[in-house]
């Protein structure tokens, strides 16, 4: 159990991803202008078991119940609560990450947090970027083009294989 | 160390970033792409900053013998660690050994190339423990990829703390080659014993001019032989009574007995006398041959951190005779509350070896939550306190271990006894 003995810092960090998850929730309802309670009640108690079990699967069933709620309850379109959904996940993530490298009684050096808070701003910024550049070309209204829909999946799944060659252990 | 494999953190970010990009692409949901972007952006950083390199790691026990109180190291170095994000160790907790950092896990961050974790560990009890595995697992940027590894387990042997013993009385007699101890016979040596006439053989240095003039003949200084002496310990494992808390705590009595012997055969291989050792009531086999000197200090405090108690609860009864000469000092170390110790000695005692009994029971084994085990406890007693007067009366000293000076009576006495005629049953 992580309870038993575990440091004050991975209670903060248990504590920031369980407040992400519900962060999430919370950018979902604003988006769908109204709040599911059996969706706060799923997300919340699978929050708690992956912080709990950070090294588990438990952690991709959090964001699967949100991206699935986000995509049932919110209509397509470029709002500033999908920005606030991606970074409560990317924290979400980051945090649980991060409890999954060492054992609840260990307290990571201060070193180690000042890089991965630079990375997850570095994302941010990143992801905030490409908000607003969809921000920008929602604003333009121009009609689908099935030539750059087709481009865009061969450069996904382009992107998909390299991930796999680079993601499989080493022999 | 293993291969960098991918964590879960990796497959969740991916599995994320590839549903939700498809997802956006095919059915139109820019929302859902920025969604997708952490996890995208995290996932190809992760197989960029992929650590080219699986790291070398070296890790040993600084010292694989220390006195019980005493700290030692264990290392774990880490080599070719370009793009390791963290590095850690975690080992299990063991009785007796405390280790720091406190919990048995540790990190480091990287730098150079290289790094280190370290362990220090201290051994709270005399004996063999054992220390580890400890796995060790480096992890790459995001905690995306993963190469563990598990060191083998590592035996540390605490040998008895050097508590503080000194016998003021020499040991009589001595039979040996050289040594601190005066003989019982006359020879080399610096201590005075008579002056007497010369005789044939004798050193010019040794002539007594003064005494010479006086009485008109050759007189000259005699002193005593100096010579070593073989002090036996003989050691009763068959149990272990009362709690130990280890060097900082309560003695329980196999911790007296064995930190007694450890002083006792400290003191006397310092002064140059042989001492031999002999554990009965533990597995395996446990006797140091009488000798001399610092190794065989250390096999003696080698033997004594092996004990194992209970593990041969007959001990010397089913193995016969215990050969020892008789102008051997046997000492007898036991809690005795198994009489085979008390046998053991009368048996010595027989022979004509001299024997004394250290006894080392702790005063607070009877306070037991338990009232029928403390009464249990002390109708033992009893019987123990007559069984040791009945031992008592047979010419056999039964001394309580109380450290520094605990054997100078029956020192004072076996020196005393030397010198008078006595009879030896074989």
């Amino acid at each position: 159990m992580m309870i038993r003995g575990a440091s004050a810092q991975r209670w903060s960090l248990a504590v920031l991803a369980i407040a992400a998850a519900i962060g999430a929730w919370a950018a979902t309802a604003g988006a769908a202008g109204h709040t599911s309670r059996i969706e706060l009640i799923m997300v919340v108690t699978l929050a708690i078991a992956s912080a709990e079990r950070p090294d588990s699967h438990i952690g991709l069933a959090v964001v699967i119940v949100i991206v699935t709620g986000w995509m049932v309850e919110v209509d397509s379109g470029i709002s500033i609560w999908s920005l606030l959904a991606a970074v409560a996940l990317l924290v979400f993530h980051t945090s649980v990450s991060m409890m999954s490298v060492a054992p609840p009684a260990l307290s990571v050096d201060s070193v180690v947090i000042g890089r991965w808070l630079r990375r997850a701003g570095i994302v941010t910024a990143a992801t905030a970027a490409v908000w607003g550049l969809e921000e920008l070309l929602s604003r333009r209204h121009a009609s689908g083009n099935a030539v750059i829909t087709a481009a865009a999946l061969v450069a996904v799944i382009a992107a998909i294989a390299a991930l796999r060659q680079r993601s499989v252990a080493d022999r | 160390m293993t291969a960098w494999r991918p964590t879960i953190a990796h497959l969740r970010s991916s599995l994320a970033a590839v549903v939700m990009v498809v997802i956006a692409v095919v059915w139109r949901r820019p929302d859902v792409l920025v969604l997708a972007m952490p996890f995208a952006i995290v996932a190809g950083w992760s197989v960029v900053a992929r650590p080219p390199l699986v790291p070398v790691v070296r890790h040993e026990l600084a010292n694989s013998t220390v006195r019980e109180g005493d700290v030692t190291l264990w290392r774990c170095q880490f080599d070719d660690v370009d793009g390791v994000d963290i590095v850690t160790a975690a080992v299990s907790p063991r009785q007796w050994l405390v280790t720091t950092p406190v919990g048995g896990v540790t990190t480091s961050t990287v730098g150079d190339g290289s790094t280190m974790l370290s362990f220090t560990l201290r051994a709270t009890r005399w004996g063999r423990h054992s220390f580890g595995p400890v796995s060790v697992a480096v992890t790459s940027a995001w905690a995306s990829f993963r190469s563990v590894h598990q060191s083998p387990q590592y035996l540390l042997t605490s040998v008895p703390a050097a508590v503080t013993f000194d016998a003021a009385s020499s040991l009589r007699p001595a039979n040996g080659l050289v040594g601190l101890n005066r003989s019982t016979r006359q020879g080399d040596g610096s201590e005075f014993a008579s002056v007497r006439p010369f005789q044939v053989g004798d050193r010019m240095r040794r002539i007594r001019w003064s005494s010479s003039l006086r009485s008109g003949t050759l007189q000259v200084t005699s002193t005593w032989a100096e010579q070593d002496s073989l002090v036996a310990l003989i050691v009763d494992a068959t149990a272990d009574l009362g709690q130990s808390e280890g060097v900082d705590g309560r003695a329980s009595s196999l911790d007296t007995t064995v930190r007694a012997a450890a002083a006792i055969a400290e003191h006397y291989l310092h002064r140059g006398d042989r001492v031999s050792l002999r554990v009965f009531g533990s597995t395996g086999s446990q006797h140091v041959a009488p000798a001399a000197g610092r190794a065989q200090l250390r096999r003696i405090l080698d033997t004594l951190a092996s004990i194992r108690p209970g593990g041969d609860p007959l001990g010397l009864v089913a193995r016969g005779r215990t050969a020892m000469p008789a102008d051997a000092l046997a000492i007898l170390l036991s809690p005795v509350v198994s009489p085979v110790a008390l046998q053991q000695a009368v048996a010595l005692a027989r022979r004509g070896v001299t024997v004394a009994v250290v006894e080392t029971l702790p005063a607070d084994v009877i306070d037991t939550g338990d009232s029928l085990t403390a009464l249990a406890w002390r109708i033992r007693l009893l019987e123990r306190r007559r069984e040791i007067r009945t031992v008592q009366e047979i010419g056999i000293p039964v001394v309580h271990w109380r450290g520094p000076g605990s054997l100078d009576p029956f020192l004072r006495d076996v020196a005393r006894r030397a010198s008078a005629p006595r009879m030896a049953r074989r």
